[in-house]
Formats: C-alpha cells, sequence, structure tokens
C-alpha cells in the first residue's frame, strides 16, 4: 500500500497509467457491435427492460450517450420502482466489491429492489453517467432519486439515515 | 474546488496498476453540502482522472471541524507508515 501525499490546493493526481489505459477506438468499436442490433437488457425480475435505439455511427463522433429516448426510459425506470439499483453484474451475482457492499445493504434490510446489471449494455452504461452527473457504478436510486455510490450507501447505513429514507419510500 | 483545501490524503488501493484509490478530503468548502454535493465536488475535480481510474472511493468527504470532532472520538491515527 503506497500514500501519496499532495500539494494542497486544486487536486492534483497522477495516476499511474502503465496498465490501465483503454483506447478510445476499441470502446467506440464496442459501441458499435452493441449497437449493430436492437440491444436488450433485462433485469433480474421481468419488470424491467430497457432497450436502446442503434445510433448512427456518424454521430459516434461526439455524440451523447444520453438520447432523449433512454432518458425517457430511465425516469420511468426510477420512478416506478421504489430502490432501483445500477449494478455491475446482477444482485444474485455481482460482479464487482462496490456493487456487492450495497446488495448486501439492500438485503439485510430487507428491502425489495430492482437491479439492472450495467455490464449488458455499454450505451446504458454511458448514457446513466450523464443521467446522474456520476462517474461510476453502483448506482442507488431511491423513490426516483439518486441517491449516491457505494461510499453514501455505506456512511448513510452506519449512522441510519439509510435506513430512514427507505422506511419512508416503502411508505409512501 | 481549490484554495481553501485543507488537507487531502490519497492511498492506492490498487495494489500496483494506479487504477484504484482511496481519499480522505477534509476541506471548509463542505461547510453546509450533503454528501452527495461534497462527493460531487471531489468528481467534477477528478473528471479528467476519473477517465483512467477503475475505482475512486470517498472514504472521507468532511468539514475541518467534523475533522477535529472525529479526531478528539478516535484516539488512534487514521493511517501510519
Amino acid at each position: 500500500m503506497m500514500i501519496m501525499s499532495l500539494a494542497i490546493g486544486g487536486i492534483s493526481f497522477a495516476p499511474n497509467k502503465n496498465k490501465t489505459t483503454t483506447s478510445s477506438s476499441s470502446s467506440a468499436s464496442q459501441l458499435l457491435l452493441h449497437n449493430s442490433s436492437s440491444n436488450r437488457l433485462r433485469s433480474s425480475s421481468s419488470s424491467v427492460t430497457i432497450t436502446t435505439r442503434r445510433i448512427r455511427s456518424s454521430s459516434l463522433r461526439c455524440f451523447s450517450a444520453l438520447n432523449p429516448q433512454l432518458k425517457i426510459t430511465l425516469d420511468k425506470v426510477t420512478t416506478s420502482n421504489k430502490v432501483v439499483l445500477f449494478m455491475k453484474g446482477t444482485k444474485d451475482f455481482p460482479q464487482c466489491g462496490f456493487s456487492n457492499t450495497i446488495v448486501q445493504i439492500l438485503k439485510s434490510l430487507n428491502v425489495p429492489f430492482e437491479s439492472v446489471n450495467i455490464l449488458e449494455n455499454e450505451l446504458l452504461r454511458q448514457g446513466l453517467k450523464e443521467y446522474s452527473s456520476w462517474p461510476t457504478f453502483p448506482q442507488l436510486y431511491i423513490d426516483g432519486e439518486f441517491f449516491g455510490g457505494c461510499d453514501i450507501t455505506v456512511e448513510a447505513y452506519k449512522n441510519g439515515e439509510l435506513q430512514e429514507l427507505l422506511e419512508k419510500a416503502m411508505c409512501s | 474546488m481549490c484554495s481553501s483545501k485543507r488537507s487531502v490524503e490519497i492511498i492506492d488501493t490498487s495494489g500496483g496498476c494506479g487504477a484504484s484509490f482511496a481519499v480522505e478530503i477534509v476541506s471548509d468548502q463542505f461547510e453546509g453540502k450533503r454528501l452527495l454535493e461534497r462527493h460531487r465536488m471531489v468528481n467534477t475535480a477528478l473528471a479528467e482522472e476519473m477517465k483512467d481510474i477503475h475505482a475512486l472511493s470517498i472514504k472521507k468527504a468532511v468539514t475541518p471541524t467534523q475533522w477535529q470532532q472525529q479526531q478528539e472520538s478516535t484516539n488512534t491515527p487514521l493511517t501510519s507508515q
């Protein structure tokens, strides 16, 4: 474990990029691949189906992943379920430790929730980052509103705020 | 998010690849802001870097006052080298 000290001021940050750089061209081709046919994603329960439309390759250049239709779909998904977790993997098979943490918290509180696997749909994954103005996953929605990622959820769970909010959401 | 930052601690949790970090931030700019807003401030400040970071865990985003209180309630140091 390495500890880096930083100059006080703006946050300047220089992670070692050696092994982590993903080229933008590969992600672009991935997108094309995903969108060459109608892309359908199912959450663990059958009630949530997210369909993203095919996008033209010419719009890839400076495109926003959050197209109007996806936005409408996300509005619908987040408001028609009290608790929605956009995560890596499914609630029965989380594929990321942070996602798993929230799943375990929600399960321990006996909260019924929808989970949507963002790994199955690249356009959804990118679009959600814009939709929530949040760069990472998992993303937890409660009562139609973005609640937070893993750190915020853990903190709120520890101080009881999460339980309070969930109770309110379940009664509303 | 700049001049009034008090303290930032960054821990590389990636095990060497440099793509996973945990941060603890004390700033008076967090004053009067909810945790979600505080995290958004950090995310915004790190927007460029986030493209290359796989995981960023914001362990703490507290005001100097909160920091003081936390220091007093725990005698053990947060990190040691």
